[in-house]
């Protein structure tokens, strides 16, 4: 475990050095929340109402984009640095190498949360028992386990540049059809038979669910079989991917 | 003899480029110099014995077992041909993180001393020169204790100052006893560090042994003579030639019979001065190896004539 931990402290560290990627990383989510959700949240504040309905989206935007687009990005560049040849001679099984970096990206996660939450805590009603926060933020990271599978399919089979755009292309796709820019119910109608069979829309269903704010379009037994099938789907590719890579550079 | 590595007709291949093909060979403890043209198969068999490619065929062992098991890892180095560091940590950091995964590391002030890494321990890779990452690439193969260390192409691209200190700590590394397989192209290296040598050619083992031993199975010698500016090419047409080359008056010739040649000169007549006659170097020895197996000319140096003479 102590290797997992020291190689997700090289990634903290790399990526502390980094700027570019760890502010915009950090500060989109708050100003995507700021022009769109800011409005709303403060108009259910002053209802009596807990802004964590509105707040809940932009969390799992902010962790979507670290977990699915940063992680994608990151493995595709690592793949392209022969330093990843150096670490594979380690004596240790590379699955500590991959739970490093997904603790890592975790972590990560937690501290992109900061901004967001600080803003909102300060400036709208979060009415949530102080009980209900660790599931509810446990949700939002538990549920991102899927698009980090993802993030490692894409990783490991495309180069960097394409690594990032695609993973960018599944991002806001996932993430517009599943209801995390509008509710599903204000969806173009073509595309709302299909909303209920997307992990975007189950993971944001499980964690409205924890808040008690479940639109009840699907049952919870149905946003675990969904969830369930597209993390054996994203495992598989990311395995396959995985293994594809190891015979191209290490066959 | 100890044995550090052993190859039982080891096949590797790529789709329908066959970059291995079927090599036995016993590797001796000490620093041996995988040599060879591009392309011969040198990084092929280095990152096979390294654990970090499959062959396609045949049996390997590395110090009595399969390189890919973790047992085996924790006993070899490596830095891989082009230098591998993460640009973002600091020397102090990599060096670190490495040595924390081997059950005996060797401590980092030892390796900062040995390799002189203490005026950039706490700089980022990314900001080094050539020469520093190079070393630093070694400390992290050195810094967990290894028995065997891999180093492809340790020195390409430095300049005299920084290869030289390189060579110092590998020859300080081979004192303490830990065995070295290195591939370079660099023939002055290979003479300098290593004892022994394997020469690949088109994926096959052309020769091996001791670097004298070598030199000697080729048995070539070289006949050098200063001619008057002019004289053709012609004149040389005679004289048992394996390959002849001019550089302005001065004449190389590679040959094995070297009184046949000397005689020759004489007798046709050719207005020599200041011959001497000599063993060929391992650089000759390795051109001729290859030329021969690999069945593929040997490309003129810049600014020599090199003309292929019929006996």
């Amino acid at each position: 475990m102590k290797h997992v931990f020291r190689h997700a402290l090289a990634h903290a560290r790399d990526t502390m050095r980094m700027p570019i990627y760890w502010i915009p990383a950090l500060f989109f989510p708050l100003l995507f929340f700021v022009l769109f959700g800011y409005t709303t949240a403060h108009r259910l504040s002053q209802l009596g109402l807990g802004s964590e309905y509105v707040i809940t989206p932009f969390l799992l935007f902010t962790t979507l984009n670290v977990t699915l687009v940063s992680l994608s990005a990151g493995v595709a560049a690592d793949r392209e640095n022969p330093w990843e040849s150096r670490l594979r001679v380690l004596p240790i099984p590379s699955l500590t190498r991959f739970a490093g970096r997904l603790f890592y990206i975790l972590t990560f996660n937690l501290v992109s949360w900061i901004p967001l939450l600080t803003l909102a805590s300060f400036t709208t009603t979060i009415k949530l028992p102080l009980y209900l926060w660790p599931a509810w933020l446990g949700g939002v990271l538990l549920g991102s386990i899927p698009f980090g599978l993802l993030g490692m399919a894409i990783g490991y089979r495309f180069a960097p540049q394409a690594a990032m755009m695609i993973a960018n292309i599944i991002f806001m796709l996932f993430a517009f059809l599943g209801g995390l820019f509008l509710p599903s119910d204000q969806l173009p109608k073509a595309v709302q038979p299909i909303v209920p069979f997307l992990p975007t829309h189950e993971y944001q269903q499980i964690v409205l669910t924890i808040i008690g704010r479940a639109d009840r379009i699907t049952s919870p037994g149905w946003t675990m079989a969904v969830l369930g099938a597209w993390t054996l789907l994203f495992a598989l590719l990311a395995r396959t991917a995985f293994r594809r890579d190891e015979g191209v550079r290490y066959g | 003899m100890t044995v550090i590595a052993q190859l039982d007709h080891v096949t590797k291949t790529y789709g329908q480029v066959v970059a291995l093909d079927a090599v036995s060979l016993t590797v001796p403890a000490g620093v041996t110099a995988v040599l060879g043209p591009n392309g011969a198969g040198k990084s092929t068999m280095i990152e096979i014995l390294a654990g970090l490619r499959s062959p396609s065929g045949g049996q390997l062992k590395v110090l009595g077992g399969d390189p890919t098991t973790l047992a085996i890892k924790a006993r070899i180095g490596l830095t891989p041909q082009r230098t591998a560091l993460p640009w973002r940590l600091t020397v102090a950091e990599t060096l670190d993180l490495i040595g924390a995964h081997y059950p005996a590391p060797i401590p980092r002030s030892v390796i900062v001393e040995t390799l002189g890494l203490g005026a950039f321990l706490n700089k980022r890779n990314g900001t080094l020169s050539g020469g520093q990452r190079r070393r630093v690439a070694l400390g992290a193969a050195l810094i967990g204790a290894p028995d065997l260390l891999f180093l492809d192409e340790p020195t390409t691209g430095l300049d005299t100052d920084s290869r030289n200190q390189l060579w110092s700590a590998i020859s300080a590394v081979a004192a303490q006893g830990r065995s070295v397989l290195l591939t370079t192209h660099d023939m002055i290296e290979a003479e300098h560090l290593a004892e022994n040598v394997i020469v690949i050619a088109g994926g096959q083992v052309a020769r091996e042994g001791e670097i004298e031993e070598v030199i000697a199975q080729v048995g070539l010698h070289l006949v050098e003579a200063d001619v008057p500016e002019g004289t053709s090419e012609l004149t040389f047409a005679t004289v048992h030639a394996e390959r002849v080359e001019r550089i302005g008056s001065r004449v190389r010739i590679y040959t094995a019979d070297p009184d046949a040649t000397v005689r020759a000169l004489v007798v046709d007549r050719v207005p020599f001065r200041g011959i001497r006659v000599d063993r060929v170097g391992l650089e000759e020895a390795i051109r001729a190896i290859t030329a021969t197996d690999a069945d593929a000319p040997v490309s003129p140096a810049v600014g020599q004539i090199t003309e292929k003479v019929a006996r």
